[in-house]
């Protein structure tokens, strides 16, 4: 079997947008389609604009070639790009190797978690926002459908430079989540956006009244030392990855112990990406956390690695226009369907409502004790 | 598509020749064999060639009734199972068989190659050639890298370690078996782990006055992290390490102290899944990974499919005595086919025959570590190898 062509469509800013810096963008998207011999199709969402790099880039390494060698080919892009490309480069070639690994998967008539070598995943999920235009009165009452109507209980909330904000923010969403529960996630993400100092100082305040879990991006991504004195300082663990592209990327965290958590952000590392990434986390006992993506797409890995924690379920892939991933939700999982592929739809999602759980004609197993 | 149950079935052979290393420098020709059966509902069955599998009957409860596709999940089932009783022995063994057994299935479901289905692009596997030599004589051991040097294959590993003198020799008469492949073969060694770290230092350095030694493997033991990273900063070659250990957990403090320099990998770290996650952590460090040597080379197909590969290490010794296999070494490379799994069949009717009449040998593996291991050298005794040594 091989790929044919590459196709690609750039979509209007609707409600979801994908950031290969993993925040959440309103750039719209760019939907890429590997065409193959075998009259099936891959498909994958990049970041809006990237269209003309994605097509450079397939047709120096995917096309002509058998989808099923997917992890070569993520390889083989990245011998061809300097130091790994930039951030749209990266995004990119994830997007491909996204798509190819769809192909690989429908070639074999299998969700793509099976593909992976997974079990039927039931993720647990966090909520997540944008860091900009975070509305406190609409993420309460977006909160309040999913804990309600899928029983999510964990979240992710922006961290501001203003303390009294924070407070306000944090308690008035653990209030809505019933986020107390056993088990529930609280975590704030700051986006890299703030000195560490002020980090710590911020963070330590809330970790006087609540529980969190961690803390995301406290530093940006360079600034490795940074994350380590946060981590350091704080009893949260310090989440850091999102946006890296490159295995390579991740060392300089890997050896100074800077992050107690591991993001893996689908969109900047592909699948094949994901799945090394993982592995070199386990192997230093690292959880991992699998950031947002149309179509909840990262649910589909959860089962085939080694040490997941949670998969972000971002506000803007609930909007109207949303990609549509056939990933149902209940008691705070995820679970992802059964069709051949990655479960990502060419057409958006219409009515930008959360997926019941009979969606996709199975109801999610209720939760085992 | 469920696994309905399993099969066991076990042998012995006579190599084609007798292998050892200085820990036995004697050496052995009789290796027992084992195959584990996967079977399914389906009728297609998946298997693991290799040693030791016994203990399956402790796990096998964990992946009967599963789907055998979804074989990352039932490894990670496997290895949380072992939470308590440790990855360790019977139970190691069996996880790693297991495994194995099932991407066999998987890739056979699939109806492609394993290497294949673990996303791999290039179906040929750069080899080098290992002779376990420390029990051939000097012309055994010229012939020997020179029949592998005559397929192109470009490296060798020797044995080493007990008589400085005679190593030196020996890794000459290498580096001129293989010069027919190459004006430049990659030289080797390998000290089974029988040196303190400060004796490698010693050791390898006066090696390195005459030969430039790619890599030295095991220069201390496996979990001697200090030691290891001793030896490599204080010597020019590489040190590899890591066949002895059980899995990505045991090679963190080796990986994470800067201990290891190249990563040996295996099917005994827990199988493919185990040895994949081993892989991939060494590429996130920047480490090349070499793959061990195992019956039919099966373990080209994840080699195939590893960004950061260097080369396998082929033994040519004859255990594939009931097995046929679709590969072959071409150009100084594996070159796996296109039958379904790991493309090795049993041949039904040789394993009978080495079932019914074990042939008879001498040695046994596994073996004790030698004397003064760690300590002192114990040195060559007089008819202990058939080449001349100090001891002779």
């Amino acid at each position: 079997m091989k790929i044919t062509a590459v196709r690609t469509t750039e979509l209007p800013a609707a409600g979801s947008g994908v950031s290969a810096a993993g925040s959440a963008g309103s750039a719209g998207h760019c939907r890429v389609e590997l065409l193959s011999e075998a009259g099936l199709s891959g498909i994958a969402y990049a970041p809006g604009g990237t269209a003309a790099r994605i097509t450079a880039l397939a047709e120096r390494a995917w096309v002509g070639a058998d989808p099923r060698a997917a992890m070569g080919l993520w390889e083989r892009a990245g011998a061809v790009l300097p130091d790994g490309g930039d951030p749209a480069t990266a995004a990119a070639r994830a997007a491909l190797d996204i798509a190819a690994w769809d192909l690989k998967a429908r070639f074999n008539g299998e969700p793509l978690w099976k593909t992976l070598g997974g079990a039927r995943p039931r993720a647990p999920v966090h909520l997540g926002w944008a860091a900009t235009g975070f509305e406190l009165a609409a993420a309460r009452e977006w909160a309040a459908v999913m804990a309600r109507d899928h029983g999510v209980h964990s979240a992710c909330l922006p961290l501001s430079a203003d303390p009294e904000t924070n407070d306000r923010t944090v308690r008035s969403l653990r209030e809505v989540l019933g986020a107390e529960r056993p088990g529930a996630m609280l975590m704030v993400d700051c986006d890299g956006s703030l000195p560490p100092s002020d980090v710590i100082r911020l963070v330590r305040r809330l970790e006087r009244d609540f529980d969190l879990t961690c803390v995301r991006s406290p530093v940006p991504p360079q600034d490795v030392s940074g994350a380590g004195r946060v981590s350091d300082r704080i009893a949260a663990a310090v989440a850091m990855g999102r946006g890296f592209g490159r295995p390579a990327e991740f060392l300089p965290l890997f050896q100074r112990y800077a992050a107690n958590i591991i993001e893996l952000d689908v969109a900047a590392l592909g699948i094949s990406g994901v799945i090394q990434v993982a592995d070199a986390a386990f192997g230093l006992e690292l959880p991992v956390l699998l950031t947002g993506y149309p179509g909840h797409l990262p649910v589909q890995l959860f089962s085939a690695l080694p040490s997941p924690m949670s998969v972000e379920l971002r506000r803007e892939d609930f909007a109207a226009g949303a990609v549509d991933g056939a990933v149902t939700f209940a008691s705070g999982r995820a679970v992802a369907g059964e069709a051949p592929g990655n479960g990502l739809a060419v057409e958006p999602l219409r009515e930008g409502l959360a997926r019941p759980a009979s969606h996709n004609g199975t109801v999610p197993q209720p939760e085992q004790a | 598509m469920k696994i309905t149950g399993y099969r066991f079935e076990t042998y012995l052979l006579k190599l084609d020749r007798p292998i050892a290393d200085c820990n036995l420098p004697s050496g052995f020709d009789r290796l027992p064999g084992a195959i584990l059966f996967l079977d399914t509902d389906e009728g297609i069955s998946g298997m693991a060639p290799g040693f030791g599998a016994g203990g399956i009957e402790g796990l096998f409860h964990l992946v009967e009734g599963q789907d055998p596709r979804e074989v990352t999940a039932l490894w990670h089932r496997i290895n949380d199972w072992l939470h308590k009783l440790g990855n360790e022995g019977a139970a190691h063994h069996a996880m790693g068989a297991l495994d194995i057994a099932l991407w066999d299935l998987k890739a056979k479901l699939a109806g492609e190659p394993l290497w294949r289905t673990l996303g791999g692009r290039d179906r040929r596997v750069k080899a080098y050639a290992s002779g376990l030599d420390y029990c051939l004589d000097d012309e055994e051991l010229f012939r020997f890298y020179r029949r592998q040097a005559e397929q192109g294959i470009t490296g060798g590993k020797l044995k080493v370690g007990l008589d400085l003198a005679a190593d030196l020799r020996r890794v000459g008469i290498m580096r001129d078996a293989l010069s027919v492949a190459s004006d430049h073969p990659e030289l080797m060694i390998d000290a089974n782990e029988y040196w303190s770290p400060k004796q490698a230092v010693r050791y390898v350095r006066r090696m390195e006055r005459e030969f430039d030694i790619a890599w030295v493997e095991e220069p201390a033991r496996r979990w001697d992290y200090l030691g290891l990273r001793l030896v490599s900063r204080q010597v020019k070659a590489r040190v590899a390490t890591g066949e002895n250990v059980n899995s990505v957990a045991e090679f963190y403090p080796l990986i994470a102290n800067r201990a290891v320099d190249v990563v040996n990998i295996a099917a005994s770290h827990s199988g493919i899944t185990g040895c994949r996650q081993v892989a991939h952590m060494a590429h996130a460090w920047g480490l090349p990974v070499s793959m061990m040597n195992c019956v039919a080379n099966f373990m080209a197909h994840l080699a195939a499919a590893l960004p950061n590969h260097i080369g396998l290490e082929v033994l040519d010794c004859g255990r594939e005595q009931c097995l046929t296999c679709d590969s072959h070494i071409e150009d100084g490379h594996i070159v796996l086919g296109d039958t379904p799994g790991l493309g090795i069949e049993v041949d039904r009717e040789a394993l009978a025959r080495l079932q019914a009449d074990p042939p008879a040998g001498f040695g046994q593996f596994p073996f004790a570590r030698r004397e003064g291991a760690g300590r002192y050298i114990y040195p060559l005794q007089p008819g202990e190898v058939p080449w001349e040594h100090s001891g002779s």
